[in-house]
């Protein structure tokens, strides 16, 4: 595997008329050659804002404070402008949230997804225009010669999602951040869209940065996962290691807060902290029914669950005496070593697990 | 957008597309006829003073037994000219003025409104006066007088719009492909502003003739024996009351050009919105 994308110790912030916003606050991570991450947490936890200074667009008042972003080796923080434009559309693309409104209602859609092209190479308008024509067939729109001279308002809602992948792929990217892409569509439209962003992926070799809240979405797509909570990585594994092994309180809280059989849902008590004063410790810690005295005074390193699969939560230090996580949890876990067995995951599943079997009177398994 | 979907779309206008003809056969008649001499519109005939209208005299004579249809000729090509130069700078001056103002830093665009409103403080009659202390009363004069003024409105607008605009995410799209500000400008900025910037320059068109026409009232303006339709109102008003034609000919001439300026501006506009081929 050939690493893309390397993100080292990032931190990002706003100035507002109430002081400075640390909106990303140190965060890690890397990327593949092909590989799906997915970016999950609550709205206001960083994760646009962190792909976004990425490609160096942050709004005028924001600004990358220190960290490094690395694509292909090649340093990206405190690059010029010059250099940002050529690599922006041809190594890095993006895909928005809105459908609606990331098309130019002025312009025939062809264009739009020839523009990138026009821009980073020295491809004829008649060539550009077949290339485009033909992408846009393969995206799905029927007819593409005929409707690709149309604009974005004849096109429904999952079209323009459609046509807007299309932009975002044409120059053939290394890496393509998906901000929300499919958060407002419908459900149908939105199974479809990820199956052509499933299907691209596994054609074009490309790697996704998805960032979305929404955890079912995560399970159809990615590879691996990153929880964001408060601008920070608390969790961070393969698909099946946060999903059905999740180690961080916030990530039980969001599990929790999926619709799940005939249970009530359990929602995270309380708001996100304000990003202006970060708290000292963990920032989760006062919305946190498992918080730990040590989380108020000092943020947790990551512990490893796994070489993988890393949480960054007091729980998992072997000081720290052992806690029963929720019932809906505690299922996930249990179907999780039915299938992948107790073998050895480490010192935090040996507490954890042990604790199980102790909190149902050792009436499992 | 292609000359044929143009004419289409035009058609589904007759407002508009009526206004366009009225407009280009005005403009053809008044500059072919005086241009080539066809009509004298400075030729006294002192036997025919202050006639009626009639076979001879279309539109009757004036005091000086002028004819006054070769008058209203070169008047409205008068205003024409000055009505063209108008809008040539609005949608040069004014759209580039309104373009780097709304997509520039902050502080580049502070410094650019600053200027724009010490100008616009400036009452243009004062400007006017004072150029006429060094210059000719004239065309050349009331172009320039122009220029210093007439473009704001159309620099405000355009950075208004430019400031809408960028912040949408078509535009951070833009960016996000790789495009600098010249290219987001000219590729997404103007044409999502054309419509407005065709509405205001056609309605810095009737204003600019009324402008001329006022400035020629109050005798700033054209100088006799050159005719335009402010020069012709203000002379036939004081013959008003016992020959009214002299006043109406250029007042109707007035209203039906700025008429048709506004229609066609209205009906272009809907036109160039892409959004325009469903609506009606």
């Amino acid at each position: 595997m050939t690493r893309v994308l390397d993100v080292e110790d990032l931190h990002v912030s706003f100035s507002t008329p109430a002081g400075r916003v640390q909106a990303v606050r140190g965060v890690s991570f890397s990327l593949d050659a092909g590989e799906v991450l997915a970016v999950v947490g609550e709205s206001g936890s960083g994760k646009s804002v962190m792909a976004r200074s990425v490609m160096g667009l942050l709004a005028g008042n924001g600004r990358i404070d220190s960290g490094s972003v690395r694509l292909r080796g090649r340093e990206l923080v405190g690059a010029g402008e010059r250099e940002l434009r050529a690599v922006r559309g041809k190594d890095v693309a993006m895909v928005f949230q809105d459908p609606m409104t990331c098309l130019d209602p002025t312009m025939p859609v062809w264009k739009q997804v020839a523009e990138p092209l026009r821009l980073h190479s020295s491809v004829s308008r008649r060539e550009a225009r077949a290339v485009a024509t033909r992408l846009l067939e393969r995206v799905g729109i029927p007819d593409a010669a005929v409707r690709g001279k149309q604009y974005p308002h004849q096109f429904s809602g999952g079209q323009r999602q459609r046509i807007a992948i299309a932009v975002a792929l044409v120059c053939h990217p290394g890496i393509l951040l998906a901000d929300e892409p499919t958060t407002a569509l419908d459900v149908r439209v939105q199974a479809q869209i990820l199956d052509l962003l499933r299907e691209l992926r596994s054609e074009l070799g490309t790697a996704v940065v998805f960032v979305t809240h929404d955890l079912g979405v995560v399970s159809s797509i990615a590879d691996r996962v990153a929880v964001m909570y408060a601008g920070r990585i608390v969790e961070t594994g393969t698909m099946h290691e946060v999903l059905w092994h999740p180690q961080h309180p916030y990530t039980w809280g969001l599990l929790g807060s999926l619709p799940h059989g005939d249970e009530r849902l359990t929602p995270i008590p309380g708001s996100p902290p304000s990003l202006l004063d970060p708290p000292p410790g963990d920032a989760f810690a006062p919305r946190n029914p498992y918080a730990v005295a040590r989380d108020t005074q000092e943020a947790p390193p990551f512990f490893e669950v796994t070489p993988t699969h890393h949480a960054a939560t007091w729980l998992l230090d072997p000081d720290t005496s052992p806690v029963e996580p929720p019932p809906v949890i505690r299922r996930r876990w249990e179907q999780w070593h039915a299938s992948h067995g107790d073998t050895g995951c480490g010192r935090d599943t040996r507490i954890l697990h042990r604790s199980v079997p102790d909190a149902e009177g050792g009436s499992d398994e | 957008m292609t000359g044929g979907l143009f004419w289409e779309r035009m058609r589904r206008r007759p407002a508009a597309l009526v206004s366009l003809v009225v407009l280009v056969v005005i403009a053809v008649v008044s500059f072919t006829a005086t241009l080539a001499g066809l009509v004298d519109p400075v030729a006294q005939d002192v036997t025919a003073v202050n006639q009626a209208p009639g076979a001879e005299h279309w539109f009757g004579t004036d005091v000086l037994g002028r004819d006054l249809f070769a008058r209203l000729l070169m008047g409205v090509r008068i205003s024409l000219t000055i009505a063209f130069f108008a809008g040539l700078l609005d949608v040069t001056l004014g759209v580039a003025w309104g373009l780097i103002s709304g997509l520039a830093r902050r502080r580049t665009d502070g410094v650019m409104q600053r200027f724009l409103e010490i100008l616009g403080g400036i009452p243009t009659l004062v400007v006017l006066v004072l150029m006429l202390t060094v210059l000719e009363p004239g065309l050349v004069t009331i172009v320039l007088a122009m220029a210093v003024t007439g473009w704001i409105p159309m620099a405000r607008l355009v950075r208004a719009q430019a400031l809408r605009v960028r912040e949408q995410e078509f535009a951070l799209a833009a960016r996000v492909l790789g495009s600098g500000r010249v290219r987001l400008a000219l590729r997404h900025v103007v044409p999502n502003t054309l419509g407005l910037i065709i509405v205001q320059s056609m309605f810095t068109i009737p204003t600019a003739i009324f402008f001329e026409a006022f400035l020629s009232f109050i005798g700033l303006g054209m100088r006799p024996p050159t005719a335009s339709l402010g020069t012709l109102l203000s002379s036939g008003f004081q013959t008003f009351t016992f020959l009214p034609f002299q006043m109406l000919v250029p007042a109707v001439t007035l209203s039906v050009i700025m008429i048709a300026f506004n229609l066609l501006a209205d009906g272009l506009r809907d036109v160039f919105d892409p959004r325009g081929v469903v609506a009606r």
